[in-house]
């Protein structure tokens, strides 16, 4: 089982490299959410919540996925190997903000009663990472996923995740495409 | 003195020298080895810290498949000059970014990286996240090129190889050292060997010296002796001859003079010759009087010319404002004659003979305010040099057995000393010698000179005289002399006899004693004579007396033996007349 998450993992890394000579961006949506699916999870691991929202070592980090999304079953196979510090990762599927309490990461991916704009707005301030998809729409969250040269690149703002009493990690804002700084204490 | 070989005290530097370099040099390899090893250590922990240091940074790249990211971060690492190759591994262990400095490529998949060996450090760090593990990051590290490490430990090597050299002269030094020490100890001992055998052989040759000197001593001793025994045997022959012939009744008048003639001018050169003995002893007792120089010259110039003989003429150069001198004048007689006899007897083919007196000023004479000088030039055949130095020495003669004392010059010298004068000697070989007396002149006038004949004739006084003489002979000729001028003899054989002559009663106007006498000498007797009878006259005669010669008379007439008739009837008349009143 691991062995061939572990596969296709590489599958996933090695197939926009190949494609990246023809400066296309055919990638099938599928290998491509695998990507981001096998992307939410880690973000745990570069973010600092504030004192008491992760609880004891071994109670789960909350990876909440909120209105629309592509994600498979593969998400939560991925999740459920993810280890960040003892931690466990859980993947919790909403259908509304209103359910977002006691959510680490969430992916906002809108519905049609909640729009992701108001979905992020509904978040605001609580210490969650919220992460869009540039599928989803130009609303922006912590996170935002784009594809960038055939690969699934991203854009943080750390001003928003400041506003949230969050931390990220200089290591993951270092592979960010862009990164809007958050103001100097 | 026994020298001992120096001992070997000090450790031998002949090894320890070496051992101690060879202790150096292992040192300084230990310090270049304990060096390099804790370089490679620390290029290890280098190696190892970058790329811990890049599995950190390298983190979120291998998570989030930034494969752009993870090149950047091993290109980082280019700036290490060391850093020869840098290699990121996924999880899988599939190769995912890296660059390498040289042509090895990195090896694709983690199996291929190699442990160790070759001249790389290789360093492997995984690469964790949250405790779990997302790649690998693969380090090679070059280790320093060799040309840089040696140049790291040149200054150790140049440091142990400058001392070791120091060492190294020093401990030739210190080998050297002994070696020159022991050699000097060896010279030391065999130059303490020669010492030895050479103060043996001073002792030897001092003892031979010494042998030597004494058979000199009796040579000299014996010519002395040979040439007074042969003159003395000469005039003893001429004296006893004419008293022998004196004794025959026969005789005419004219022998009988002619023959006394013969005795009395024989027993004055005998007297000559004593003289000349106690003068080179400087022994004689002097009687000085004020005299004119010139005077006394002038009166010996017909008898020097006849001494001389023919072929040698004679002639004075005298300054007729001369200053007189204070001298012995028989003494100062004697000399002249013999300057002029050894002048003669340099001359035996003739020649000119001048005697010169001249003031002068001699700084060489002590305490004198001026000096008289008397030259006698000749033209003999002169000194050589070595000759020169001996003249004045007793018993050194040129001449034959017989013909020479070796007393001459040195009764001159010993004189002219005694009178606080100096001689010099002035000579050219082949040209002729000067001597010259150098006497201190005096301030006092010449007393003239009166004819002893008419002296003699003039005082005719007699009276009773005590005669003290132990030798016989003597005794009884000088009684014959006595009763012969008229005064009426009593003798005495010793000192004791004649006090207790003067204690018995007995008058006597003069007491004429000898000086050397068993028991009581003359001047004793005269001492206590004195005293009991201060008024009596008392005159001494003596033919050698060690007290007169160095402490003089103490004021007493005296008379030198061999004393002729006039000079004891001179005497005794001149004590006399204060005895008219003794009684």
């Amino acid at each position: 089982m691991l062995h061939s998450a572990i596969i296709r993992t590489c599958l996933a890394v090695a197939l926009p490299l190949a494609t990246v000579g023809h400066g296309t961006a055919a990638q099938p949506p599928s290998l491509e959410m695998d990507v981001k699916a096998a992307f939410l999870p880690k973000f745990a691991a570069y973010i600092n919540w504030p004192p008491g929202a992760l609880g004891a070592p071994d109670e789960p980090i909350q990876l909440c996925i909120i209105g629309r999304n592509s994600f498979g079953p593969g998400l939560d196979e991925v999740a459920g190997r993810e280890r960040i510090d003892q931690h466990p990762v859980q993947v919790r599927r909403l259908n509304s903000t209103a359910e977002a309490a006691g959510c680490h990461i969430a992916f906002v991916g809108g519905t049609t009663k909640e729009s992701p704009a108001k979905m992020l707005g509904a978040l605001q301030g609580q210490p969650i990472l919220t992460v869009t998809d540039d599928r989803g729409g130009a609303d922006r969250g912590m996170v935002h996923f784009v594809l960038k040269g055939g690969r699934v690149r991203f854009h943080i703002d750390d001003a928003l995740a400041a506003r949230s009493n969050l931390g990220i990690s200089a290591r993951l804002l270092s592979l960010a495409v862009s990164v809007r700084q958050r103001a100097r204490a | 003195m026994k020298w001992p070989l120096p001992e070997r005290t000090h450790p031998d530097f002949s090894i320890a020298v070496p051992l101690m370099v060879a202790l150096l040099l292992l040192a300084g390899l230990w310090i270049i080895y304990q060096n390099e090893l804790t370089y490679r250590q620390e290029q290890q922990r280098a190696a190892q810290v970058q790329a811990r240091i890049l599995a950190e940074s390298v983190t979120a790249a291998l998570d989030f498949d930034d494969r752009l990211a993870a090149q950047e971060a091993a290109n980082a690492l280019r700036a290490s000059q060391q850093v020869q190759m840098a290699g990121i591994y996924d999880v899988s262990g599939n190769l995912f970014a890296g660059y390498h400095r040289n042509e090895t490529a990195l090896p694709s998949n983690i199996s291929g990286i190699a442990q160790s060996g070759g001249s790389l450090f290789h360093e492997t760090v995984p690469v964790t996240r949250g405790g779990t593990r997302v790649g690998l990051v693969y380090l090679a590290s070059a280790v320093d090129p060799l040309s840089r490490r040696l140049s790291r430990y040149a200054m150790i090597a140049l440091l142990v190889l400058m001392t070791s050299l120091v060492l190294a002269v020093l401990g030739y030094g210190q080998f050297a050292l002994r070696r020159a020490n022991r050699a000097l100890g060896e010279q030391a001992f065999s130059l303490a060997e020669t010492n030895r055998q050479l103060e043996f052989e001073m002792e030897e040759r001092s003892r031979t010296e010494d042998q030597l000197r004494q058979a000199q001593k009796m040579q000299a001793l014996g010519q002395l002796t040979g040439g007074i025994a042969h003159d003395f045997n000469n005039l003893l022959t001429v004296i006893q001859g004419s008293a022998d012939i004196l004794r025959r009744s026969e005789l005419t008048d004219e022998k009988r003079i002619r023959f006394a003639t013969a005795i009395v001018e024989s027993s004055a050169r005998a007297a000559l010759l004593t003289g000349q003995l106690l003068a080179f002893a400087r022994r004689q007792p002097l009687q000085p009087e004020v005299v004119d120089l010139n005077q006394r010259i002038r009166t010996m110039m017909t008898m020097l010319e006849t001494t001389l003989g023919t072929g040698v003429t004679l002639e004075a150069d005298l300054d007729q404002n001369l200053r007189p001198v204070e001298v012995d004048p028989g003494q100062l007689e004697v000399a002249l004659l013999n300057i002029v006899v050894n002048a003669r007897d340099a001359m035996p083919d003739g020649g000119a003979i001048v005697i010169r007196t001249r003031n002068v000023t001699a700084s060489e004479l002590d305490g004198s305010d001026g000096a008289v000088a008397m030259a006698v030039e000749d033209t003999g055949r002169g000194i050589e040099p070595e000759v020169c130095e001996r003249v004045f020495e007793p018993f050194f003669t040129t001449k034959t057995v017989g013909k020479g004392t070796g007393l001459g010059l040195s009764q001159v010298y010993g004189f002219t000393v005694q009178s606080g004068g100096i001689v010099k000697l002035a000579s050219e070989v082949g040209k002729g010698t000067t001597v010259t007396m150098v006497l201190p002149a005096s301030a006092r006038s010449p007393a003239i000179e009166e004819p002893r004949d008419a002296k003699l004739a003039a005082r005719n006084v007699s009276g009773c005289i005590l005669l003290v003489e132990d030798n016989e002979g003597v005794g009884n000729f000088a009684e014959t002399l006595l009763g012969e001028l008229g005064h009426d003899v009593v003798r005495a054989r010793n000192g004791q006899e004649a006090l207790q002559l003067t204690e018995s009663g007995a008058t006597f106007d003069l007491v004429f004693t000898d000086v050397v006498m068993p028991g009581m000498s003359g001047l004793e007797l005269a001492g206590k004579l004195r005293q009991r009878h201060p008024h009596l006259p008392i005159v001494l005669t003596t033919g050698y007396s060690d007290k007169i010669a160095s402490a003089g008379a103490e004021g007493y007439p005296l008379i030198s033996k061999p004393y002729r008739l006039e000079t004891l009837a001179a005497t005794i008349d001149k004590a006399l007349p204060a005895a008219e009143s003794y009684h």
